[in-house]
């Protein structure tokens, strides 16, 4: 147990601004408009793979969607859905240089599976 | 390409609003003072004599002297140093000595709550009441004879700020290489003052004695913080397939801005027909179990340090959006903005993940294979 103050590491500071704009692209980097094929409900969407999903809600789901949180599972079916069927539409596909400014290393060179 | 420095921004100048649980409400009705060191100062804690517990600064507003190391007169707590005595609501109920109390003399205190056998302290740095929507929800079954006691524990965690408790929510990977298991499905919803991860994981076999009983030991979980420091952790761990239902409550409360109390308390349920000392002894192997896992997570945040930018891969999960959920105990209440509370929903891909880990536990296994081959 270290029992000390809060480590600090001896390292200058980031460029000005950095940290919030990168913040700025990791809360919304991505997110497409998704208009629920059954309700009024619009959410931001995010797919980075066909198991991944990512939901931003700007709405209360409770006033816009009537099967929200009705099924077993939590959430709502057609909105899944919805996603599903901009996914398969290419809504998702990444545009370079609109989507990841400066945060995509291009000298990185992982397994190739993942950069595929 | 330049080097990536760490920001470790500021540090949080206050303390988070909501309620915060302080431990077993039993462990304060001995009729004692009893000292909790939090929100940078000390609270004096006691039952009055109606059994209410009650909450307030430590220091006694007529000259500062410590009211833990006072006595309980009535319902009033009473300083050691000229029995002026205080009641739960901070206001002075009396000064032997003097024909009338001073006007002013009303010390800070915190409304208190009582649910699921714990006691609860409201923090708000700007002195409201508490918030009705965020009142801790009472855990349903527990507290009956089909269920354990609770079996509790705490430690104090130095060097360290309580977010990083709280980023757990939202780590995936960690649970491989901290808690060795398998995290075969992990996602997360934020909503309102809640946030919530709901997990299935099965044990690497390459931490078990018999690898072999790795594949009935699986665990599903579901924990939601209700608010910035109580989580209520749903547990369903199989072992050889049979599942067992158990609660584990993991909460904290801040002592300085880089130190805090960690508390974790247990309750399991017995089997039908299952003897109540039996029901305890499961409690208390679980307890030990999922114990066990806190000190594996409290080696990493003794030593880390603050990180405001967090470099994220795509197989991990939402920390940023978890921290902006979190942000909302930290402003006033007309500054949480729709940003921090609206609904987010996350599901981490885990496959790619999950093929790299079997690989480097079929590594381990095999490696250990010929260790023991040779030592044979």
């Amino acid at each position: 147990m270290s029992g000390g103050r809060w480590a600090k590491p001896q390292t200058a500071a980031g460029e000005p601004g950095q940290t919030e704009a990168e913040r700025t692209e990791y809360l919304y980097g991505g997110l497409r408009e998704i208009a629920c094929m059954r309700c009024a409900a619009v959410v931001l969407a995010g797919k980075r793979s066909p198991k991944h999903t990512s939901v931003q809600w700007t709405q209360d789901p409770d006033r816009v969607c009537q099967a929200f949180n009705r099924e077993e599972q939590p959430g709502c079916e057609w909105l899944r859905a919805s996603i599903e069927a901009a996914a398969d539409d290419g809504l998702f596909v990444e545009k370079p240089g609109i989507d990841k400014p400066g945060i995509e290393d291009p000298s990185f060179e992982g397994p190739s599976e993942v950069r595929a | 390409m330049s080097v990536r420095n760490i920001d470790t921004g500021a540090t949080a100048a206050r303390y988070a609003r909501g309620w915060h649980c302080l431990g077993l409400a039993e462990t304060f009705r001995d009729g004692q003072p009893h000292a909790i060191e939090a929100f940078g100062t000390k609270l004096v804690v006691w039952a009055g004599q109606d059994g209410e517990l009650h909450a307030l600064d430590g220091y006694c507003r007529h000259m500062g002297a410590d009211l833990t190391q006072g006595t309980v007169k009535g319902d009033s707590i009473a300083c050691p140093f000229h029995d002026w005595r205080w009641g739960g609501n901070g206001k002075c109920t009396g000064i032997p000595y003097a024909k009338r109390v001073p006007l002013r003399a009303r010390t800070r205190g915190w409304p208190t709550s009582e649910q699921n056998g714990q006691l609860f302290v409201w923090n708000d740095p700007q002195g409201n009441p508490p918030i009705p929507e965020q009142a801790i929800p009472e855990i349903p079954g527990v507290n009956t004879e089909q269920w354990s006691d609770w079996i509790w524990d705490q430690r104090v965690i130095s060097g360290s700020n309580c977010r990083e408790v709280i980023d757990n929510v939202a780590d995936v990977a960690h649970f491989f290489y901290v808690h060795h298991a398998f995290p075969t499905q992990f996602s997360n919803i934020f909503s309102g003052h809640t946030a919530t991860q709901y997990l299935r994981s099965k044990a690497r076999p390459d931490y078990m004695k018999d690898p072999k009983k790795a594949e009935g030991s699986t665990l599903r979980s579901e924990a939601t913080y209700f608010g910035p420091s109580y989580m209520v952790n749903w547990l369903w761990p199989a072992m050889n397939g049979h599942e067992i239902e158990c609660v584990l409550i993991n909460c904290h409360y801040p002592i300085t801005e880089d130190s805090f109390m960690l508390q974790w308390g247990l309750a399991a349920k017995g089997f039908p027909g299952m003897e109540p000392e039996h029901i305890q002894i499961l409690g208390q192997k679980l307890h030990k179990n999922f114990g066990d896992g806190f000190l594996q997570d409290v080696e990493i945040w003794e030593n880390k340090t603050k990180i405001d930018n967090p470099l994220l891969c795509e197989e991990d999960g939402p920390v940023y959006q978890l921290r902006r959920w979190y942000e909302q105990f930290y402003v006033d209440v007309e500054d949480i903005s729709g940003e921090m509370t609206n609904r987010f929903e996350f599901e981490v891909d885990t496959t790619r993940a999950n093929e790299v880990w079997e690989a480097e536990v079929a590594e381990n296994l095999a490696l250990r294979a010929e260790r023991e081959k040779a030592e044979a």
